[in-house]
């Protein structure tokens, strides 16, 4: 009897180690998760704006975010809406539909879209509404080019792998905050730099009073558009900014910067360096036939633009 | 109250590491419930997207025999007294491509009137062999020879600014003169007066249909009025053996 007790007891013993063994790990575990918790809290409390706990009406804002954004309430998705799975974008999961207007629209609006070509200029806009008197906001955008393959009912959309491409993408589709139509000219380029990212900031103020935001957009269907060559060529129209402007500079800095967002030359061509307005101007038959060009590749080498906008505030709100 | 007493009474008779099992379990699923929208709070930004599309430029073209680049389209030199004596006129190939079946489009022919051919323009079509080929076109390769046929009667085309009534007394039809017409081409006022008169060119156009979604193959043919020449005394054959004339040859869409 007395070696059986003694058994036993050695056997709850042991088992009694190893449930403390498995409640030692767990209690482990749940300290961590604890601090790790406790953590979160914090860093989002030093994070956390002081915002209204409320909604205006909006369709999509994360919470915590000072800021919400609507569309008008004729607007509706884009002409090419379907296309957006077959790009494998996350709409409806983590990014909203831009939704058009009849009157404003990126040529996208209803079953006689056209699409958009050189020459062709229109406007997008957006509401946004602050939920604090005043938001510092910063509106980035992405052109993306994209061809397309239909077999049978299955559309296939892939990515343009050409860099000559992607850049002429970056010059030749433009966005402007301002246009005046009477004069028709536009201010305020909104311009790609060192990459396809385009970036403007913004303060909206009027706590729960819904701003729109206009983005003038334009494919310019010639050189002298942009760059002003009246000095040199008898006949040239003049330029679509103010010259004597920041505007005309922006986007004059932006061409000779940039030449290869806008011409279609051999790499090795000289008219690729040293490009001033000056140059521009005095062969301007051979860069603007490079511009042209250009326009081409774009109409046959991309079928499909998709235009991302992504809103986030501003440091130093 | 009777089943909170009841879960008490089930919780009362686990054991004490199961007691604890279970609070750890319940602390950790709330941890997880709590942890997740903090996380989301975080992303304060919005993203948004639209797609368009670009339209595909038109197309129209005009090049050389079996749709060479418009640079291997030669006229090169006449022999005005080979055609008189084989009566063949000279012919040359080339073609408008539209990428599409039944758009409408303009061909204009566009001459100086120095020397007096007739200009005449023919559908053609690519033919397999030689034989019976009006035109025999030398591909850019030198070597590889390609057979053109008129197909159908001449195109009528109309020439806009034709002088008529003084066809007689040049031994051709030559182009109007007009100083206010061609005033801003020739500067009229730095050659002291209108252009010379064979320096004008007569325009004559022709609107066709596209009838291949590739290429349309045309026959320009260059022939002598041999009898207007001989006898037209203004024009001597031999004075005038190095003169040049200069054909323009284009396509436009057809505007209504």
């Amino acid at each position: 009897m007395g070696k059986k007790e003694e058994e036993e007891k050695k056997d709850r013993a042991a088992l009694l180690l190893e449930r403390k063994k498995i409640m030692f790990n767990l209690v482990l575990f749940l300290a961590a998760s604890f601090v790790v918790l406790i953590g979160v809290l914090t860093m989002a409390w030093f994070a956390k704006n002081t915002v209204v706990k409320g909604k205006g009406p909006g369709i999509s804002a994360k919470d915590g975010a000072p800021f919400v954004i609507s569309f008008s309430q004729d607007a509706v998705d884009g002409a090419y809406y379907d296309y957006h799975e077959a790009i494998g974008s996350d709409l409806g999961s983590g990014t909203i539909s831009w939704k058009m207007r009849e009157s404003e629209n990126f040529n996208n609006y209803g079953e006689d879209a056209q699409g958009i070509k050189p020459g062709s200029a229109g406007i997008i806009s957006f509401e946004v509404t602050p939920l604090v008197d005043s938001a510092t906001l910063q509106f980035e955008m992405e052109l993306v080019g994209y061809v397309s393959e239909t077999s049978g009912n299955n559309v296939t959309m892939t990515e343009i792998s050409s860099d000559l491409l992607k850049n002429y993408l970056r010059g030749h589709v433009m966005f402007f905050q301002n246009y005046d139509s009477t004069n028709e000219i536009y201010s305020n380029p909104i311009l790609c730099g060192g990459d396809a990212k385009r970036v403007f900031t913004k303060t909206i103020t009027g706590r729960n009073t819904p701003t729109t935001i206009n983005i003038y957009w334009v494919w310019p269907e010639l050189l002298s558009d942009l760059v002003d060559v009246t000095a040199t060529n008898e006949g040239a129209g003049d330029p679509f900014t103010a010259t004597n402007t920041t505007h005309y500079t922006n986007v004059l800095n932006n061409v000779c910067t940039y030449p290869t967002y806008y011409f279609k030359l051999e790499t090795t061509d000289p008219l690729l360096t040293g490009v001033t307005e000056q140059k521009i101007g005095n062969s301007y038959s051979s860069y603007s036939g490079a511009y042209d060009d250009a326009d081409n590749d774009i109409g046959t080498g991309i079928e499909y633009l998709l235009l991302k906008m992504s809103i986030t505030t501003a440091d130093g709100d | 109250m009777n089943k909170l007493e009841r879960w008490k009474k089930k919780f009362h008779s686990l054991s004490k590491a199961q007691k604890i099992e279970f609070v750890l379990a319940m602390a950790l699923t709330i941890a997880i419930i709590v942890g997740v929208p903090v996380y989301a709070w975080f992303v304060s930004s919005v993203r948004m997207e639209v797609l368009t599309k670009v339209k595909a430029p038109v197309t129209l073209d005009i090049k050389a025999g079996h749709k060479e680049d418009i640079e291997y389209l030669v006229l090169g030199e006449v022999d005005i007294e080979y055609i008189e004596k084989q009566s063949t006129p000279k012919r040359y190939v080339f073609c408008v491509n539209t990428g599409r079946v039944g758009v409408q489009y303009d061909i204009q022919l566009a001459h100086t009137t120095n020397i007096p051919f007739t200009y005449t323009l023919y559908k053609a079509t690519e033919e397999s062999s030689a034989e019976g080929a009006d035109v025999i076109y030398l591909a850019s390769d030198e070597t590889t020879k390609y057979y053109y046929k008129k197909n159908g009667s001449a195109l009528s085309m109309t020439t806009i600014n034709a002088d008529s009534e003084n066809a007689a007394k040049y031994g051709r039809t030559l182009a109007l003169q007009s100083g206010t017409v061609y005033d801003k081409t020739y500067d009229a006022a730095a050659n002291d007066g209108v252009p010379e008169i064979y320096a004008v060119p007569l325009y004559s156009q022709v609107t066709v249909t596209a009838e291949y979604a590739d290429f349309d193959y045309y026959i320009l043919e260059l022939g002598l009025d041999t009898n207007t020449a001989r006898k037209f005394e203004k024009w001597n054959m031999a004075d005038n053996n190095k003169e040049t004339d200069v054909i323009y040859l284009s396509a436009s869409f057809h505007s209504q």
